[in-house]
């Protein structure tokens, strides 16, 4: 039983020393410094604009926080591609796996420590975006505006960055080369599955199984209402397609999140260097 | 003389019919907005859900001395009609509780009730109210963030475990 207790305490002390020793090469390689500058200049652009060109803000701190949070999505996808593309299949392109993996621990250990300084850092970004957004709020609309909502939608980005991360992940892990591995993560999260439920939408089909339409409860939790009567008609509201239900939503980022990183620890587990 | 006297007469008679006839017109929908109205708005659940059924129920009346027939009450969700009552009746002095089932959507709604008679909208009865349906819960989110977390973090215990179900103590590490 002491034995198992030190394994599992020497595991756990290896974790942490991946996270550090990646968290610390991302830092190196300025991607954080890069993609927090984004996580700043985004919100900041939707607060300095409409005075600028003589516009108003939304009326309600929610409505403000819906149209900021528009580039969430393209945000966390950006860096998950950035901390996790080539997490793995850097190790094998560039072959810095024969010195790695030769250490003295386990390489779940190490591949763990990978994913959970990519899903740490791209958390960090996502924070950095949504406490802009909140300051912003702040002096808007006061500390009084910033409603449950608004934490929910939070909770909602770090769930669906997970999901993000681990799809990353799993193409960083079966993929040979780091730009590979990257494109495809990005493009099949920002065009492919956009695209196929748009189609699918379009055939009265809701892709409730598809990670980026549940992303859209990240606002649809915000939920804002406008108008009045004679400002808007049944036309507006007609065609909006379908919309991700919540615990389904969750259900689904939760799914991919969890079976993606284990299956892709598994596979990098299994990976031989060639 | 006698023709200027004429004319102002015509010219008087003609104003009385002219004020008669715009008194008369006048009469009805001002009567319609001043006698029929719509009061106390209210829902079934405090703090719906998304997706839950909730009843939206409101008050018609008719304070005027005579009957009215036919009246058309309609709801609307942010300004948008979603249903409506047809051929509402009510006696003089009398009220009359109508009310509707709607599936709710997360955010804030504005729900109003309107009267209508013959198609034509009363814009004076309009009444309306604000409710706040939530989308799901943070309970929910706080569960599956830990969820996640715990996960990560057991995931490079599980070799361990297993070695040491199977018996074996060798660690490829030692």
């Amino acid at each position: 039983m002491t034995s198992l207790k030190n394994d599992m305490r020497t595991d756990i002390s290896h974790l942490f020393l991946n996270i550090r020793f990646e968290l610390k090469k991302h830092l190196n390689r300025k991607r954080i410094v890069l993609v927090v500058a984004l996580a700043i200049a985004l919100p900041i652009l939707f607060y300095a604009i409409p005075p600028l060109l003589g516009g108003d803000y939304a009326d309600t701190a929610n409505a403000f926080a819906s149209t900021n949070l528009g580039f969430i999505t393209l945000l966390i996808v950006i860096s998950g591609a950035l901390f996790a593309g080539d997490a793995v299949s850097g190790e094998f392109e560039k072959k810095t796996g024969l010195t790695l993996f030769s250490t003295p621990q386990r390489r779940t250990s190490i591949n763990v420590g990978k994913f959970a300084a990519a899903l740490l850092a791209t958390w960090f970004v996502i924070s950095v975006y949504y406490l802009v957004t909140m300051l912003e709020i702040a002096q808007i609309f006061g500390f009084g505006a910033i409603s449950v909502e608004f934490g929910m939608s939070f909770m909602l980005a770090l769930i669906y960055a997970a999901s993000v991360v681990a799809v990353i992940f799993f193409f960083s892990t079966i993929m040979k080369g780091t730009i590979t591995s990257t494109l495809i993560g990005f493009f099949l999260l920002m065009l492919i599955l956009p695209i196929i439920a748009g189609v699918l939408q379009f055939a009265d089909v809701e892709p409730w199984f598809l990670v980026t339409y549940s992303s859209d409860v990240m606002t649809n939790v915000l939920g804002t209402s406008t108008g009045g009567f004679g400002s808007s008609g049944p036309a507006q509201r007609i065609g909006g397609g379908f919309s991700p239900d919540f615990y389904v939503g969750v259900g689904v980022m939760l799914a991919y999140a969890i079976s993606l990183f284990l299956i892709g620890i598994g596979l990098a587990n299994r990976r031989k260097m060639e | 003389m006698m023709k200027t006297r004429y004319v102002n007469t015509t010219f008087a008679a003609a104003i009385a019919v002219g004020l008669v006839l715009f008194a008369i017109l006048g009469m009805v929908p001002n009567a319609s907005a001043q006698n029929v109205g719509i009061s106390g708005m209210t829902f079934s659940g405090a703090n719906p859900s998304d997706g839950d059924v909730i009843t939206i129920s409101v008050t018609v009346h008719n304070n005027a001395t005579f009957a009215i027939s036919n009246v058309t009450l309609a709801f609307y969700v942010d300004y948008v009609e979603i249903e409506n009552i047809t051929g509402i009746n009510l006696e003089a002095n009398s009220s009359s509780n109508q009310e509707i089932d709607w599936t709710t959507e997360s955010g804030t709604h504005t729900i109003s009730a309107m009267l209508r008679v013959n198609d034509m909208p009363l814009p004076d009865t309009e009444i309306s109210s604000e409710i706040e349906v939530t989308l799901g819960d943070p309970g929910t989110l706080i569960g599956a963030l830990i969820l996640i977390v715990a996960v990560v973090f057991i995931t490079p215990l599980v070799p361990s475990i297993f070695e040491k179900l199977k018996g074996q103590n060798s660690r490829r590490r030692e």
